[in-house]
């Protein structure tokens, strides 16, 4: 087990994920493990805790959460999220960990690939020729390329 | 019965049995599709990441629909869970409405948030009716037992999502059963596939799998039954790679609902696309009645 000093808890960090409107408290959870007792994730893999994550957030140990592998492990099922007796809404929670995440740096390969490509294609797949010659075959109506307009409009933002 | 179809990424280019099948089943129940063609991701793959351009990019193809008056039929339950994630945010939060709206509005579009957003199923199941279905059957399967599988993003969260009872769901399988097949209990049947962990974590994605089929297996079942693009890719395609990389056999073919219902509608295999699925399901034909 780790042991983390008091210098190592960041209580900004805590307010300011406290203070997102979509988020809303968090600091009513107690423990009770109900996240990890449903976690599908959880059942195969015990590296991977929501109510650890919970707990290191309420602490404040943003390095540890910002900088670590465990909340990519979180399949964003939302078992957790449902099953909260305190209507804690971890799995948004651990979904804005993922953003903040991103800026530090740690963003698995599989996940920035998809934002580039939606980036430059408006979609994750081209429909190229090919693709459309199978639709006509298989009765299907043909499709563009690219969402274009889309891949603009994103860029603009 | 007319709803704005929004395909998503995958299925036109990776799934395309999925539309056709879907179009075929519509069809013969009398829903009419329009095609947007200028729908774009729907914003699922940037949650993780950039939470905001997931909801500008799912906001752009509600107010396409709604710029048609239509409402939306969703294939996919990450899609439909995104689509309603952006819907309820921007009704909830004001602020993040205009911004996505001054956004829009560069290329003079606008969510106005009066569109209905509706998953396959549930069009199905409300609109269309387990009765009306049943009339359509001509060929009820017999003694084939399905484990069906709900997926995530259509129960929960199940505030946004509003699709069914997300402890104790019954939609899927009243659907399943209408086509004279039996929906069997399976103790993880509303547990994740494991999709989303794909690319980031590809051994404990198909370790979520894998527990999963076995589980379906262990319970019964004959065949699978999905409704969901991810779910689909999951426990065909990644099966597939589960079975050679791990040297385990197949463990439980997967079926999607609109194929299941094709086949018991009498609709021709090769429309349902049933050799485009990577496991061979043509042994199911051999559960339908004469």
């Amino acid at each position: 087990m780790r042991t983390f000093s008091l210098r190592d808890l960041d209580s900004d960090f805590v307010d300011e994920i406290e203070s997102l409107d979509f988020i809303g408290t968090f600091r009513d959870c107690y423990a009770c493990g109900t996240c990890t007792g449903g976690c599908p994730v959880h059942r195969v893999n015990n590296d991977y805790d929501p109510l650890r994550i919970m707990r290191m957030l309420v602490l404040g140990l943003r390095e540890e959460l910002l900088k670590g592998e465990m909340i990519w492990l979180c399949s964003d099922c939302y078992t957790c999220q449902e099953n909260c007796p305190m209507e804690v809404k971890i799995t948004d929670i651990i979904n804005h960990l993922k953003n903040l995440a991103t800026h530090e740096d740690n963003t698995p390969l599989g996940v920035s690939t998809q934002k580039k490509l939606l980036m430059d294609q408006g979609k994750i797949y081209i429909i190229d020729e090919f693709d459309n010659k199978k639709r006509a075959k298989a009765g299907l109506p043909s499709l563009p390329e690219m969402a274009e307009e889309a891949r603009k409009l994103l860029n603009k933002r | 019965m007319k709803f704005a179809l929004f395909l998503g990424c995958n299925i036109p280019a990776r799934l395309k049995q999925y539309e056709s099948s879907t179009r075929a089943v519509l069809g013969n129940l009398g829903v009419e599709l329009v095609d947007i063609k200028e729908f774009n991701c729907c914003g699922y793959p940037m949650r993780n990441i950039d939470f905001k351009t997931s909801i500008l990019a799912a906001a752009r193809n509600l107010a396409l629909a709604e710029k048609q008056g239509l409402n939306m039929i969703v294939l996919c339950m990450c899609g439909y869970g995104m689509l309603k994630k952006a819907d309820h945010a921007m009704k909830e939060e004001p602020s993040l409405r205009e911004v996505i709206n001054t956004t829009l509005k560069k290329e003079g579009l606008q969510f106005r948030g009066d569109l209905e957003i509706r998953h396959l199923l549930s069009v199905l199941y409300n609109e269309v009716s387990v009765e009306a279905i049943r009339q359509r059957v001509t060929r009820p399967f017999k003694d084939l037992k399905i484990a069906t599988h709900y997926g995530c993003h259509a129960l929960r969260p199940s505030e946004i999502v509003q699709f069914d009872d997300p402890v104790n769901p019954t939609l899927f399988d009243k659907l399943v059963e209408a086509t004279g097949a039996q929906s069997i209990y399976w103790q993880s049947r509303l547990d994740c596939c494991g999709a989303p962990l794909f690319g980031i974590n590809d051994n404990l994605s198909m370790d979520l799998a894998e527990k999963k089929l076995l589980d379906a297996k262990r319970s019964g079942a004959h065949y699978l039954c999905d409704a969901c693009t991810y779910c689909h890719l999951q426990f065909d395609t990644v099966q597939e790679m589960i079975s050679t990389k791990r040297g385990e056999n197949h463990l439980l073919p997967a079926i999607l609902y609109p194929q299941l219902l094709g086949l018991s509608m009498g609709i021709d295999e090769r429309i349902l696309g049933l050799e485009m699925n990577h496991i061979d399901i043509s042994g199911i034909k051999g559960f339908l009645s004469e």
